[in-house]
């Protein structure tokens, strides 16, 4: 998992829903919002690094079979 | 209106004036790289929406600078006291403009009024409410731009991904660029002209020429809008003599993008009553169209250098207006 964004869009979730609190009332939507779409970001990046390890490793067996 | 009075709006105006001036690459760098406008009319363009954004906008920002920063039934921004915060605001721009950190005239006009306030009548004057709307939003608004900016990049490559037609899609963007510029200029206008008006209204209210419960007078908004857009003018006029090398080369989409995202943002606020950074939004959104791709896209000094001016930037401006409205305190 070493996609920068991963980490980039947890931190920002996080920073989003510490300053909920902190937020107007009637704005408390706004960081909430922001928080749950961070954290779908990086759901969104997880799986495409997962996606991509897994394409990686079978074009490594495919290669290894091949040049067997 | 006595001399004091028409010094201070003349200094507000002129802050309002080198805001425009200042921000007028953010407006015109994305459709000038992409060349759908020579410099000379993308600056037209720019100062335009400026001052046609008060035909758009209310006047919460204004009302926000003016009255929910420092407490207005407390009869505490004299004339010297917002001269002080101007004084501390335009200090704190020299000086990072010298150290090359790019903060926001918006944050130091909040820090300044803040400071000087409170050299003059303690921290009770201060509006808790409003500073904490303003303090959240420093760090909500460009990362709103970067989901905005990002979101909208993925939206624009799924529609068109399939899309033989590479060359005409590019082509349609292009010509989307103008309504995004002009978006993002309507949405600077909007927000920072606002700003100047509640320094005005405010110095209007301290010293008798207006009601406390006043809004802002016509002629107030419409000083405030020439003088961003004249300021946007004079600015691109520069930027003309020494563009090409400068602005980075970007896609029309990836304009067209940021654009549009920083402009939601910022009609968001506008009409929330929120005053945000249009320099930090922007750059939020240019990030995330940037992120839609990877993450060494972005240029992280830059936005380091950006946390820093969060950081650093209301309690400077404090400072400085504090030490200015002690020694006025001291002189009178």
């Amino acid at each position: 998992m070493n996609d920068r964004r991963l980490w980039f869009f947890l931190v920002a979730a996080m920073a989003c829903a510490l300053l909920i609190p902190a937020a107007p009332a009637d704005l408390r939507w706004v960081p909430k919002m922001l928080a749950v779409v961070y954290v779908v970001l990086a759901a969104l990046v997880a799986l495409e690094l997962v996606g991509r390890r897994g394409e990686d490793e079978a074009e490594a067996n495919g290669g290894g079979d091949s040049r067997a | 209106m006595d001399i004091g009075v028409l010094l201070v709006i003349g200094l507000a105006l002129a802050f309002d004036f080198t805001n425009g001036f200042h921000d007028a690459a953010n407006s015109i760098a994305t459709v000038v790289s992409t060349r759908v406008l020579s410099p000379r009319y993308a600056v037209a363009w720019a100062a335009f929406f400026n001052f046609a954004a008060f035909l758009v906008f209310g006047t919460e920002v204004a009302t926000t600078i003016a009255k929910d920063v420092v407490d207005p039934a407390r009869h505490v921004l004299t004339v010297g006291v917002v001269f002080a915060g101007l004084i501390g605001a335009i200090g704190w721009n020299l000086l990072t403009f010298y150290l090359g950190l790019p903060t926001s005239s918006s944050h130091a006009l909040v820090g300044g009024m803040a400071g000087a306030a409170v050299a003059r009548a303690g921290l009770g004057v201060l509006q808790e409410e409003g500073l904490r709307k303003i303090g959240v939003f420093i760090v909500l608004s460009p990362l709103l731009g970067l989901a905005l900016g990002l979101i909208l990049t993925l939206v624009i490559m799924w529609l068109f991904s399939r899309s033989e037609r590479a060359e005409r899609v590019n082509r349609g963007f292009r010509r989307g660029q103008l309504v995004s510029a002009a978006a993002f200029s309507l949405g600077h206008g909007g927000n920072d002209a606002q700003k100047t008006m509640g320094i005005i209204l405010a110095v209007l209210i301290g010293s008798g020429n207006l009601r406390a419960d006043a809004g802002v007078p016509l002629w107030v908004v419409l000083a405030a809008h020439i003088a961003i857009g004249l300021g946007t003018l004079s600015g691109g006029w520069r930027i003309v003599k020494t563009l090409g090398s400068k602005i980075t080369r970007l896609q029309p989409v990836g304009g067209f993008a940021a654009e549009s995202a920083a402009a939601v943002t910022l009609f968001f606020t506008s009409s929330a009553g929120i005053p945000v950074s249009t320099t930090h939004t922007i750059t939020g959104a240019i990030v995330g169209v940037g992120a839609s791709r990877r993450m060494s896209a972005v240029r992280w000094g830059v936005a380091g250098r950006v946390v820093w001016a969060w950081v650093l930037t209301i309690p400077g401006a404090f400072a400085i207006a504090w030490v200015v409205e002690a020694l006025i305190g001291l002189a009178g």
